[in-house]
């Protein structure tokens, strides 16, 4: 799942070395707290939110599937 | 697209061996020249050979679509969904067909999981506004069940709203979906629709168009 954000996530921005992704595993749930450049996060966020449920979105159903709950957190 | 080195005696010659080489017409091919070569003495002493350096020129909307059919199968990989995409240009749209295991997951409910994939694929092919590129992902025919069935609940509502001789809303729609139900109604005599709501999402609200007259009278 790390790796499934961090691709997007670098697919998305401007700076993509500038993208880091942590895991921080629970027993049902992980969350993955995704840090971009500072001038990317409107790029991540999108319009009224739009990008990053597209990518909550995708990362649910990718969770599904190995039935446990990821959480996307968004570090500013 | 990576270049490729070709020698002749002449320039012209090394350029027929590129076009000979990529089967595309001299036109289609980005040529540097980095050594135009010399005969030398009666072609026999100190004869240099011409070099060039060709690669193929891509369409750009071509090269976007390679771009987003490798963005979503790289998606699906590390999504560990088993899937094969399959990219297509049709009206200079892109169309990404995801085969799956056929398990709905890729869809989601109401195709949510599926708007998510073509936004997405969209926003990193379309970095620029100018010269951008529609892209509709699609599995297992989605896209044209859901407008079928758009178009039947379109009827099933406009007659409804006729019986009834009053409006009827459909859920919240997108703009595409909402498409559907205009077209669906478009050419009936008797019933008029239009869009309520915030946001992306809306309902259509069909009405009888008598209705409609009587509310514009109000």
């Amino acid at each position: 799942m790390k790796e499934l954000i961090k691709f997007i996530a670098e697919a998305l921005v401007d700076q993509p070395n500038h993208v880091e992704v942590n895991e921080v595993e629970g027993e049902r749930t992980s969350v993955l707290e995704l840090k971009v450049a500072k001038e990317d996060l409107g790029k991540i966020i999108g319009k009224q939110g739009r990008t990053a449920r597209a990518i909550r979105t995708i990362l649910a159903a990718a969770s599904a599937k190995i039935n446990k709950r990821v959480v996307l957190e968004i570090m500013e | 697209m990576e270049a490729m080195e070709f020698e002749g005696k002449t320039v012209d010659e090394a350029i027929e061996k590129a076009v000979q080489f990529f089967k595309t017409p001299k036109e289609k091919l980005s040529i540097e020249v980095t050594s135009d070569g010399s005969q030398g003495f009666f072609g026999l002493i100190g004869s240099k050979k011409a070099k060039i350096n060709a690669s193929q020129m891509q369409d750009p909307v071509e090269e976007k679509k390679d771009k987003a059919q490798n963005f979503l199968t790289e998606i699906l990989r590390l999504a560990q969904i088993p899937s094969s995409v399959r990219a297509e240009l049709i009206d200079k749209k892109i169309f990404l067909t995801i085969k799956g295991d056929g398990s709905g997951l890729l869809i989601g409910k109401k195709g949510q999981t599926l708007d998510a994939l073509q936004y997405l694929i969209s926003k990193m092919v379309n970095q620029k506004p100018e010269d951008r590129v529609p892209i509709i992902v699609d599995t297992e025919n989605y896209r044209h069940r859901r407008e079928a069935k758009l178009a039947l609940i379109a009827q099933k509502l406009g007659s409804q709203a006729k019986r009834q001789k009053k409006s009827v809303a459909t859920e919240l729609l997108n703009p595409q979906e909402r498409r559907v139900i205009y077209l669906a109604l478009k050419n009936h005599p008797d019933l008029t629709a239009k869009s309520e709501g915030e946001g992306k999402l809306k309902k259509v609200i069909i009405s009888p168009r008598n209705l409609a007259h009587k509310l514009i009278k109000l």
